[in-house]
């Protein structure tokens, strides 16, 4: 094992791909995008519009004047609609308001400190003062009045508060997790070429075995690869805290670090068989007939993942999950989601690892027979049972 | 030493070199020639291992070649190669150091060897901002980035304008001074005659003459007699009859002489023409001697195929 050939060409790799213009546009977009997206989300359903509440006819009289009231002395916008009860839940149900009083309820989606902050103590105020004017006060009444008026139920309506960012997270990841993979598999791919159309790899190859050339090829853009991946969740948990969006509690660091395993997984498995397809074709515009395959086989998994994303805990998700081309993609949607248990995320992960594993080695051999034939096309076959 | 013994390739049907023997003494330089598709890039190739042969042996200092004696060899390859957009200098070291030269050393070396090649201000650039003959001299110090022990250079002069051509030559004398010894190929019978100390003639995948210049001038087994004859009363050609004569006019003609001891007999003929007044008596020229050896009816009849390698 000679490590120091490796780390050469790993060096060399992560050299000459950070400064180059493409990597650092590429990346620059990347995080411009994901700002944008969470910017866009915030200005949509900003924070600065008024606080919106139906309030039905069954809840105490005058709540909504100390709604108001209440408002007014903190310094926040409240808009009050009166609305029948189906009405109101339709309001709600739609988000046209964030939160429904009705009788002794008050209705969120999700509990929203800042609605129970204004609508209780509105509720208990008009619930005592209203008791007291109406009623003959004797010491019972007086207290049943205080029971009722601190016993403000609040109800969610959709109890899981992030399910809705989690669905979102796991469509973003297999989108993102296809884009990490396809580009670095084309950085491998491009940089094959441009060894085998340069003839710089006869040079390469009179140095060191090529295992090196290839080694250090898969770790060096790995290595940027992963970068990208960090650099994106980065943004995004950036720009979730900045924009204070809900798709913050789902970006985790948990589901980070998955992120990066899968990736390196999917990376594995698909780089080394770029780098074999590329490697049997003298240049670039010769190599339909090699990558094509490759390049289907990837399509096909996305998609596959993309339509399952919808639904992670499904049984096609799961099915996905246990074929390694899709894993890496379906994998952390379903993480997201908690839709997988400890045994089978490891297990998983050891059925993907394997067949990375398998197949970056059978590439390799690939890679090692072909890259040094730089006169025409190889098939598959042939390059197998080609001498080194 | 660098010994090659009995080395032979084929692709599918096509015989690309057939039983080859070569040594490169250190401080030697020896030429290979040979016309295109000989096998010439397929025996340095696989020195490097670029090539799996069939059979044979190849050696260094009389230990079985191996990967780790690489990185004390300089290749230069008949396809000429470096990463376009890598800045030359950083280029030169970096394949110093893919040959286990330190990374401090490499740099210094590829500042000396840019110096030597008159192209120090351009240091920093990318090889693909540079004119193909200085990418040239850029491929020839990445071949002696790390001051190599053994030095292959496949068609070196090939793509050197003059200047630069001079400076090879130049280059290739220090290196042999240093210990180095050299194998390289060329078309250029002139510059071999004048830098190799030792030659082989490849042709159709097999070595047909071997050693220094002179031997392989003698091993024709013939030598060239130039005759000039001063007011001949017969043309000359006419009276040579009994000789191999490859070349002739009136007064002047070229007789091929297998047997030296026909050398009187020879004379005394021209001298019954007329006064001679040149009798030149010398071995084939190299080019000779390579022309004959390709032209010659190949005894073993082996197809002669054109191998790009």
């Amino acid at each position: 094992m000679n490590r120091r050939a490796l780390w050469l060409v790993t060096r060399r790799e992560l050299r000459t791909r950070v400064v180059s213009r493409t990597f650092l546009i590429g990346l620059g977009v990347t995080v411009a995008l994901i700002f944008g997206v969470f910017g866009m989300g915030s200005v949509l359903g900003g924070d600065d519009d008024p606080i919106e509440i139906a309030v039905t006819g069954s809840a105490p009289a005058n709540t909504a004047d100390f709604i108001r009231l209440l408002a007014d002395a903190t310094g926040r916008d409240v808009e009050l609609t009166a609305a029948d009860p189906a009405t109101a839940r339709q309001l709600l149900d739609d988000e046209e308001v964030a939160g429904v009083l009705q009788g002794s309820q008050l209705l969120m989606r999700q509990t929203d400190d800042e609605i129970v902050s204004l609508v209780a103590p509105a509720f208990r105020e008009a619930v005592l003062i209203g008791g007291l004017d109406d009623l003959a006060v004797d010491d019972a009444a007086a207290e049943e009045l205080l029971t009722a008026s601190a016993g403000l139920e609040i109800v969610e309506t959709e109890p899981d508060p992030d399910s809705g960012a989690r669905r979102a997270v796991s469509f973003a990841s297999v989108i993102l997790m296809f884009a990490a993979i396809q580009v670095a598999g084309s950085y491998i791919m491009l940089g094959v070429f441009e060894e085998k159309s340069t003839k710089v790899v006869e040079l390469v190859l009179s140095s060191i075995p090529a295992r090196y050339l290839l080694g250090g090829k898969v770790i060096g853009i790995g290595v940027l690869g992963i970068a990208q991946v960090l650099v994106m969740a980065a943004s995004a948990l950036a720009a979730a805290s900045l924009f204070g969006s809900s798709a913050l509690p789902a970006l985790n660091a948990t589901l980070i670090g998955t992120a990066v395993i899968w990736f390196v997984l999917g990376y594995l498995l698909y780089g080394a068989v770029f780098a074999a397809g590329a490697s049997l074709a003298p240049r670039q515009e010769d190599a339909q007939s090699t990558l094509g395959p490759i390049s289907i086989v990837l399509m096909v998994s996305y998609f596959a993942a993309i339509f399952t994303a919808s639904d992670p805990s499904g049984t096609a998700a799961t099915v996905l999950s246990w074929i390694p081309l899709t894993a890496p993609f379906v994998m952390p949607g379903r993480i997201a989601e908690n839709a997988v248990a400890t045994w089978e995320l490891m297990a998983v992960i050891g059925v993907t690892t394997a067949a990375a594993v398998a197949v970056f080695l059978l590439a390799e051999r690939i890679y090692v027979r072909s890259v040094i034939h730089t006169d025409r096309t190889l098939g598959w076959r042939e390059a197998w049972s080609l001498d080194t | 030493m660098l010994r090659i013994e009995g080395l032979s390739k084929r692709y599918g049907d096509v015989v690309a070199v057939d039983d080859v023997s070569l040594s490169v003494p250190r401080g030697r330089v020896v030429g290979f020639v040979g016309p295109n598709g000989a096998g010439k890039s397929t025996t340095m190739r696989s020195i490097f291992g670029l090539v799996e042969p069939e059979a044979g042996t190849m050696s260094w200092n009389d230990e079985p070649l191996g990967h780790h004696h690489l990185r004390r060899f300089g290749y230069m390859p008949e396809q000429r190669g470096l990463y376009p957009k890598m800045p030359i200098g950083e280029q030169i070291s970096y394949f110093a150091e893919l040959k286990d030269v330190d990374r401090r050393d490499a740099a210094a070396r590829a500042g000396e060897l840019l110096d030597a090649l008159g192209l120090a201000d351009r240091i920093d650039d990318p090889l693909e901002k540079l004119s193909h003959g200085n990418q040239q001299r850029v491929q020839l110090a990445v071949a002696l980035a790390n001051d190599p022990e053994l030095l292959v250079l496949d068609e070196p002069f090939n793509g050197l304008d003059p200047v630069a051509a001079t400076v090879l030559q130049d280059i290739l004398r220090e290196q042999v001074a240093g210990g180095a010894a050299v194998l390289f190929s060329s078309h250029q019978l002139d510059l071999v005659e004048r830098l190799c100390d030792e030659l082989a003639i490849i042709v159709d995948g097999r070595i047909e003459a071997a050693g220094t210049v002179n031997d392989v001038r003698r091993e024709a087994g013939y030598r060239q007699v130039t005759i000039e004859i001063d007011r001949p009363r017969r043309p000359l050609g006419d009276a040579l009859d009994a000789f191999d004569v490859a070349a002739a006019s009136t007064a002047r003609a070229t007789v091929t002489l297998a047997d030296e001891a026909r050398l009187p007999e020879l004379l005394a003929t021209a001298q019954a023409v007329g006064s001679v007044i040149r009798f030149d008596y010398d071995l084939p020229s190299l080019e000779e001697r390579l022309t004959s050896l390709v032209t010659s009816p190949d005894p073993t009849d082996r197809t002669l195929v054109e191998v790009d390698r």
